[in-house]
């Protein structure tokens, strides 16, 4: 390999001779770590959910430990009582190339004693979808475990479009979602089955103690179904694209909604017995349009309305189209418990997403509003998808999960909750603290404690007892709190009167007196900040470097305006704000502006290597992980079909403009302009990102003998195997080490590198 | 584990350790610790002994190279807990501390005759009458003489030590957690709360064998919850915030025996974690116990110290429990500087007297405060030893401060003021002579005023001058301060700025005292400072408030309501 240093032999020995003297002066001395201990750094904490029971007495919670999926169900007041269950694996997909982790989609107390939940794990062979869905019920002592429905009982049949036409209907799968208990059936919970843009979507009741359940209402057409509390069918959203492949389901056959609507009681799923067919997965990407909002009452008429129609909106704001995506747009988050009153986002006529409410009968807002002038209150992503709204068991709103800058806190509405949130943060300073889960008495409070540089733990939480403070899971024990490395945020303006924010992480121990600093490129679109303890920037502190996360323009969550200020140029803006924020850096703390490198993945990566293309005279090194080497390439990638829809729509917001000459900024434009070296690590079975993207830079590089290093990752790094990505990062660590401390460097001859 | 550990107030304790010297007795009859007392030493008993060295006084009847042994190995105790507990944190006394070393071929004999001729005493009855007493006799009860004994007066302490040859071990030897706890307890300006629970409840986990420091693992709050914290690393555990801590007191955190235990066992925790650290980890905590003892914590002062905030400080003691209590861990020792030199001589008359009497006197007082039945035979075994030592005609006042106490410790007031006025005016070192002295002199003026319903000018005085005599000397204690601050509460009283900012100085050195914050805010509030009253009563509510000082307190907050009506 080549080595790209300049320096001449004295002025070497001189930086090693600092170096090393710097190693003699730590009072603990710098080692790099193992791909051992990198491992356990990035291991995917525990708890991802959690539940409270409604007596206070059991907690449940998941645990992903190597493949398995794991619900632990605790009870709070002797926890040494604890069942395990193993629940899911980590799979590969049935179609290959990729491993699909098992999850838990949902969980949640349906009473005391009975838990539901959900999973989703890789499809099993017997599966029409890549994806095995499975909604299921325990009791406290893990007792009457209970599959309630799974993929299969929800797969749908397809009939032709014409009548006449004798072709076999098409059996296509389905995902079952649970919406949320049952409020008027207790021990039941709603179920949605969701056939994305292959089937309508069909509401089913689910009786937790029997395992019986019963179709609600079902969709004539296919798209998006939301529902209000009560489990009746209030939006629909049209489906995404338009595609000649798909029979639509004949209107004939589909019931129009009622509550009473068919379905045999605990008869099984009322498909007609079918044989299972081989299914494939048409094009869906042919052509997107823009989709449409169509409201229904709560009672009385059924008639589907265009909700932007009956709100007097022209252009439509609750509508859904590429161009909107970054513009003014509104989106239903929640009903209340009151059918006409609907939650939404909106970030129409200000700058910032806030949350307002919506009386349907009166069409007018309500005084409900929750705004920020600086940050977005909630970042819609995608339509239906999980609320930022903290309801209570009786369905009573209580509360925002704030996004942005602000994610992990909340703007609590119910001022006992409200108290209690003081009385934490008082008594967990400099700590996120977030009220999980409470039991009904609100005796117990589930409280979930983190920060930018902490893995986080869960309490339960007594507040009427001067030691009401128990430590219940500890989410990532194998990182103690001395490991940790300090994170806090910045904030400045840069000379072109930008304001510009972020998070430095400054490591534990250093190697050097100040610290090379990594500055690690979040992916866009839809980067923002994200709360809570990133494993990666942990690694690269072991490492001994500082990391900076950048807030540059393109970041969602700091409203429109920071937002779409990246389309005045999608490489320089975000690279002109990582060179101002390095410059405030070295100028404000105790960072090296010599011994700075890039880190990124997707389109941070992408970034990461532009910056190094462009400014190479600031930059050592850069790692580019899954990046998009050549851009107009990458806009063609979007057909693939593991691109979800939201994904493309708002990648197609960013990039696609007819004034931005992708293939002008692609990294492969111009390779001889990179005079550093360059990193790229690729996951080559992934596929909404050619192969092509690392081979080709990396070719073009090794040709004009730029040095360039290439790691081939499998999809285990993707999905987050702390294996996999231990693995990477050390080959990362390596690189660094060579080309940022350079503390290895022999002294003898050096082949310079010409650009 | 015995959560509730054995707080035997001994501080040296032998091999040997505490043998009942009572068998046979009714089993379960009310049992009665008593400290060892000689009355008549054994025939064969050596005769005592005499040595000083700078901070104690010893009286032995052992040979001397076993009284320098055990002085030896007090020594090397005291140095090595200086290792762990600067020794600028440690209590000063300026009476040098009494050490007795019986011998145990003589002692357990005098012990038998102290016990055999026990009985509770009954004033009422005389000897012929309890005699003829045919009514059922209650039931005897089962005496015990506890052989190694510290006992300690506000202003001194005392051992007494049965020393067995056969059986002594100088590495056996160690100081118990009381002598411990009562040195950091005495210290001034008071030591925060946590610190002083939290280092003794370490110090129990301490060995000191030659050479190092040792601490075995930790428990936690229960047998079981240790055992579960030990098998299950991450199990889950309840511990305080840091602010709840280092901000509350104990009393507002104690309000249920769990918390208590919580608030107790993490203050140990802390402790263990600031040892188990580096030097500079030990020396930032140190600083912050140093600076508790001055002002509030905060926060910001702990961060300054440790370097962490409350949230980090707390996850860092959460994480390090799991250690502590599956592993110990070793200290390093420094070089201990060599033992103080004590040449032994037979003891005179008066020194016996001094020594055996101070003994005697705590003695008297610790029995009249646990078993009053028993207190005469004590206190007159003290007035036969005093009267020996003052047989010789002088007028020693270290004798006449020992008699003065000792009488009001038994309630004969009148003899003691007789006594103490005599020692007082000697100028003897003993800081509690003059408080009590203070203490009659005020009660005397309280009930016979020189002028109607108010006290003079010269009764005042009378009050003020045994008072700066005590403040001269070391250790300060609050009683002191609340008799002046009861003093300057009357209307008349004319309180110079000296004494203004020795009112001050009471709070500064006891910050935990609510009785002192109640006088305080009542001389506050006599000499017209509502505001400032109002403020020591909210900070007398946040600390622990014993029950006869409640209605005091509530009645002071009405004469301040109305007065600001």
């Amino acid at each position: 390999m080549n080595v790209c240093f300049r320096a001449k032999p004295l002025g070497r020995a001189l930086v090693l001779l600092l170096v090393l003297a710097s190693f003699a002066s730590a009072a603990e001395p710098f080692r790099f770590p193992t791909e051992r201990e990198l491992r356990q750094i990035l291991k995917p904490h525990y708890a991802g959910q959690v539940a409270l029971s409604p007596d206070g007495r059991y907690l449940a919670y998941t645990v992903h430990e190597t493949v398995w999926l794991s619900l632990v169900i605790l009870d709070t007041e002797d926890p040494k009582n604890k069942v395990t269950l193993q629940i899911g694996q980590d799979r590969w997909a049935a179609s290959g190339g990729t491993i699909v982790p098992a999850q838990v989609t949902f969980m949640k107390w349906a009473s005391p004693n009975r838990l539901a939940f959900s999973t989703r794990t890789a499809g099993e062979p017997d599966d029409l979808g890549s994806f095995h869905d499975e909604i299921r019920a325990v009791d406290a002592d893990g007792g009457n475990d209970m599959v309630l429905l799974k993929s299969r009982d929800l797969e749908e049949a397809i009939w032709p479009e014409n009548p006449n036409s004798e072709a076999p209907p098409m059996t296509v799968p389905r995902r079952g979602r649970i919406l949320d208990l049952d409020p008027g059936h207790p021990d039941s919970i709603l179920v949605e089955a969701t056939g994305g843009v292959l089937a309508p979507s069909e509401l089913f009741r689910v009786d937790l103690r029997t395992g019986k359940y019963r179709s609600l209402s079902a969709q004539p057409e296919r798209g998006e179904t939301f529902y209000d509390r009560q489990g009746r069918p209030r939006f629909w959203l049209s489906a995404s694209t338009l595609t000649q492949a798909l029979p639509t389901p004949p209107s004939s056959r589909a019931p129009t909604s009622d509550l009473g609507g068919e379905g045999d009681e605990g008869g099984g799923p009322q498909l007609r017995p079918l044989p299972p067919m081989p299914f494939q997965a048409p094009s869906v990407h042919s052509r997107t349009v823009p989709r449409r909002l169509y409201y229904r009452e709560p009672e009385g008429s059924k008639r589907w309305r265009d909700f932007d129609q009956l709100l007097g909106h022209n252009p439509s704001l609750f509508g859904h189209a590429s161009e909107t995506v970054l513009g003014e747009r509104a989106v239903p988050l929640a009903f209340d418990a009151d059918p006409n009153i609907l939650y939404f986002a909106s970030n129409a006529g200000r700058d910032t997403y806030a949350i307002y409410a919506l009386d349907l009968r009166t069409r007018q807002r309500t005084e409900f509003a929750v705004e920020d002038p600086d940050f977005d209150v909630v970042v819609p992503r995608n339509f239906f998808g999980s609320s930022p709204l903290v309801f209570d068991r009786t369905h009573r709103l209580v509360g925002v999960r704030l996004a942005g800058a602000r994610a992990g806190k909340t703007r609590w509405l119910d001022p006992e909750l409200a108290r209690h949130q003081a009385d934490l943060e008082d008594a967990f300073r400099d700590r996120t603290v977030r009220i999980a889960d409470w039991d009904d008495a609100r005796r117990r409070f589930l409280v979930h404690v983190d920060s930018l540089d902490q893995p986080g733990r869960y309490f339960i939480y007594q507040p009427e007892r001067p030691d009401g403070f128990t430590e219940i899971i500890r989410r990532a024990s194998w990182l103690p709190a001395t490991a940790a490395h300090s994170t806090t945020s910045f904030a400045f303006e840069t000379s072109a009167g930008i304001r510009l924010s972020g998070w430095l992480t400054l490591p534990r121990h250093q190697p050097l007196s100040s610290a090379p600093l990594v500055v690690y490129c979040h992916n866009l679109p839809g980067g923002r900040p994200e709360p809570g303890l990133n494993t990666e920037v942990h690694a690269l502190a072991r490492m001994g470097f500082a990391v900076a996360r950048i807030h540059y323009r393109g970041t969602a969550g700091l409203g429109r305006k920071h937002q779409e200020a990246i389309k005045a140029g999608i490489d320089t803006v975000p690279i002109a704000d990582i060179r101002a924020a390095v410059a405030w850096l070295a100028a404000n703390k105790n960072i090296n502006p010599r011994r700075v490198a890039l880190l990124g993945q997707g389109f941070g990566g992408y970034l990461a290597a532009r910056a190094l293309q462009l400014h190479p005279e600031e930059f050592r090194c850069a790692i580019a992980i899954n990046a998009p080497t050549d851009l107009a390439r990458w806009m063609q990638d979007r057909g693939n079909a593991s691109a979800p829809p939201p994904a493309l729509l708002e990648r197609q917001a960013f990039f696609d403009h007819p004034h931005t000459p992708l293939s002008a900024i692609s990294l492969t434009r111009e390779p001889e302009l990179f005079r550093r070296p360059l990193f790229l690590l690729q996951d080559v079975e992934r596929r909404d990102l050619g192969e092509a993207h690392g081979r080709r830079l990396l070719e073009a590089l090794r040709k004009r003998r730029i040095e360039a290093q290439y790691l081939a990752l499998s999809t285990e790094f993707s999905h987050g195997d702390p294996a996999a990505r231990a693995l990477a990062f050390k080959k990362i660590g390596d690189f660094l080490n060579e080309h940022v401390l350079s503390y290895k460097v022999e002294l003898g001859e050096t082949q310079e590198v010409q650009p | 584990m015995n959560i509730f550990r054995n707080r035997v107030r001994a501080s040296l304790v032998l091999a040997l350790g505490i043998t009942p010297l009572l068998h046979g007795a009714e089993v379960e009859s009310e049992l009665v610790e008593l400290p060892p007392l000689e009355i008549v030493a054994a025939e064969r008993a050596r005769p005592w002994y005499y040595g000083r060295i700078p901070d104690a006084e010893i009286l032995s009847r052992c040979t001397d190279s076993e009284t320098e042994a055990f002085i030896h190995t007090r020594h090397r105790l005291k140095e090595l807990l200086k290792m762990v507990l600067p020794d600028d944190l440690h209590a000063k006394y300026d009476v040098p501390e009494v050490i007795i070393l019986s011998d145990s071929r003589s002692t357990p004999t005098s012990a038998k005759e102290i016990i055999s001729g026990f009985s509770a005493d009954d004033p009422k009855k005389s000897p012929d009458a309890q005699r003829d007493d045919r009514s059922p006799k209650p039931r005897r009860p089962n005496v015990r003489i506890l052989p190694n004994v510290r006992l300690s007066d506000l202003d001194a302490s005392a051992v007494f030590a049965i020393f067995d040859r056969v059986k002594f071990q100088p590495d056996k030897l160690t100081l118990t957690d009381y002598h411990v706890a009562l040195l950091l307890g005495r210290r001034t300006p008071e030591l925060p709360d946590w610190l002083v629970a939290g280092f003794v409840r370490v110090f129990g986990d301490m060995q000191f064998p030659q050479g190092h420091i040792a601490l075995v693992h930790a428990d936690w709050i229960s047998d079981d919850e240790t055992e579960n914290l030990r098998r299950e690393k991450d199990y889950p555990r309840t511990l305080l915030p840091m602010r709840t801590l280092f901000e509350m007191s104990r009393a507002q955190i104690a309000t249920t025996r769990e918390a208590e235990l919580v608030w107790r066992f993490q203050s140990a925790l802390l402790v263990r974690w600031a040892l188990a650290g580096d030097a500079a980890r030990r020396e930032g905590f140190w600083n912050l116990v140093r600076r508790g003892s001055l002002e509030a914590l905060n926060e910001t002062i702990v961060r300054e110290h440790l370097g962490l905030g409350y949230s980090d400080l707390r996850d860092q003691l959460s994480d390090y429990l799991s250690e502590a209590v599956a592993e110990g861990f070793q200290l390093p020792v420094g070089k201990i500087p060599p033992p103080p030199s004590v040449r032994m001589h037979r003891a005179t008359q008066g020194e016996i007297a001094r020594l055996k009497g101070t003994w005697e006197q705590f003695a008297a007082a610790e029995v009249k405060r646990k078993h009053p039945a028993f207190v005469a035979r004590y206190a007159n075994q003290a007035r036969e030893t005093l009267a020996k030592g003052l047989e010789s005609g002088t007028r020693d006042p270290h004798l006449l401060a020992i008699a003065g106490l000792l009488e009001r410790d038994v309630g004969n007031e009148a003899l003691a003021e007789l006594h103490l006025e005599e020692a007082a005016r000697s100028g003897v070192v003993r800081p509690r002579v003059y408080y009590e002295l203070a203490r009659l002199r005020y009660a005397k003026a309280i009930t016979q005023p020189d002028e109607p319903n108010r006290l003079s000018e010269r009764q005042f005085n009378l009050v003020r001058a045994p008072l700066e005599m005590a403040w001269k000397h070391e250790p300060a204690f609050a009683e002191t301060y609340m008799l002046a601050l009861d003093m300057w509460s009357h209307p008349n009283a004319v309180i110079t700025p000296t004494e203004w900012d020795r009112a001050d100085e009471a709070l500064r050195l006891f910050p935990r005292s609510a009785a002192l914050h109640f006088f305080a805010a009542k001389l506050h509030f006599v000499h017209g400072s509502t505001a400032r009253a109002t403020e020591l009563l909210d900070r007398a509510d946040r600390l622990h408030v014993p029950v006869p000082l409640r209605p005091r307190l509530q009645e002071l907050r009405r004469w301040l309501a109305t007065a600001e009506k």
